[in-house]
């Protein structure tokens, strides 16, 4: 992660990155990597968060900060590319996925790239519904099922997640 | 929520308009021992049921659907 970060700091996206870490920790006010300058492996990150005077160890601050800032980080340096993230939703608390969505959206729009991203959570199948709504954004869930050792994919659109998510209708 | 999951694992499902129609099919199917084999859903109107019939065909999972309706007084309309 480190590299990742040293490839966007003090430009634009570091701003971006703090943002989507204030979605879980509201009083973030910075970020930086401290440890061994010769190895990139055993830099960690630290963060600053407002009412506290010394800045703090950010695995210290839970899995949902950590997953964040490595989606943020992934974002950020896959301009013009692909993103694949599996398992997105580990780590995030249920509450916050709309918002994680969200940030994926804007950052994906921001920086032409397109996120691809595996779940099998019903929290996070919500949350991308609710982010979809929210601007009117491009989403498609493409739910794969395993039809006796034949993968099937089915597409649905924002019309068709919306229904399945307010009929409770089990896709997974 | 995880009563909803355990339903979903029974693949049979019959939708049906209503409360009632979900109440008559369920003392129904409990004569006959079959209510633990198939989980009513209550579409809450025949717009909605047919509305979300594609959906409801994607279940994972599912084996078979049944679908009740009301004749009212123009079965054909139905």
């Amino acid at each position: 992660m480190a590299r990742l970060w040293d490839d966007i700091a003090l430009t634009d996206m570091e701003k971006e990155v703090i943002a989507a870490l204030r979605l879980i920790a509201p009083g973030t006010a910075g970020l930086n990597f401290v440890g061994n300058a010769a190895s990139v492996a055993e830099r960690t990150p630290i963060v600053k968060i407002a009412s506290i005077a010394e800045p703090i160890p950010l695995r210290s601050m839970g899995d949902g900060m950590q997953r964040m800032l490595g989606v943020a980080l992934a974002l950020v340096n896959a301009r013009d590319g692909l993103l694949l993230i599996d398992e997105i939703e580990n780590g995030i608390h249920y509450a916050v996925q709309p918002d994680l969505w969200n940030s994926i959206f804007y950052l994906a729009d921001q920086l032409n790239v397109q996120v691809l991203a595996t779940t099998h959570s019903w929290d996070c199948l919500e949350g991308f519904k609710e982010a979809t709504q929210r601007k009117k954004r491009e989403g498609l869930l493409i739910r794969l099922e395993n039809r006796k050792g034949r993968l099937v994919a089915t597409i649905l659109d924002e019309q068709r997640l919306n229904v399945i998510t307010r009929e409770r209708i089990e896709v997974r | 929520m995880s009563d909803e999951i355990r339903e979903d694992r029974r693949r049979n499902y019959l939708l049906v308009e209503g409360n009632d129609d979900a109440s008559v099919f369920y003392h129904l199917l409990r004569t006959h021992q079959l209510h633990e084999r198939i989980t009513i859903v209550d579409k809450k109107g025949i717009h909605n049921l047919l509305a979300t019939l594609d959906e409801e065909l994607i279940r994972s999972g599912l084996e078979c659907l049944g679908i009740v309706i009301d004749a009212d007084v123009d079965p054909t309309a139905r």
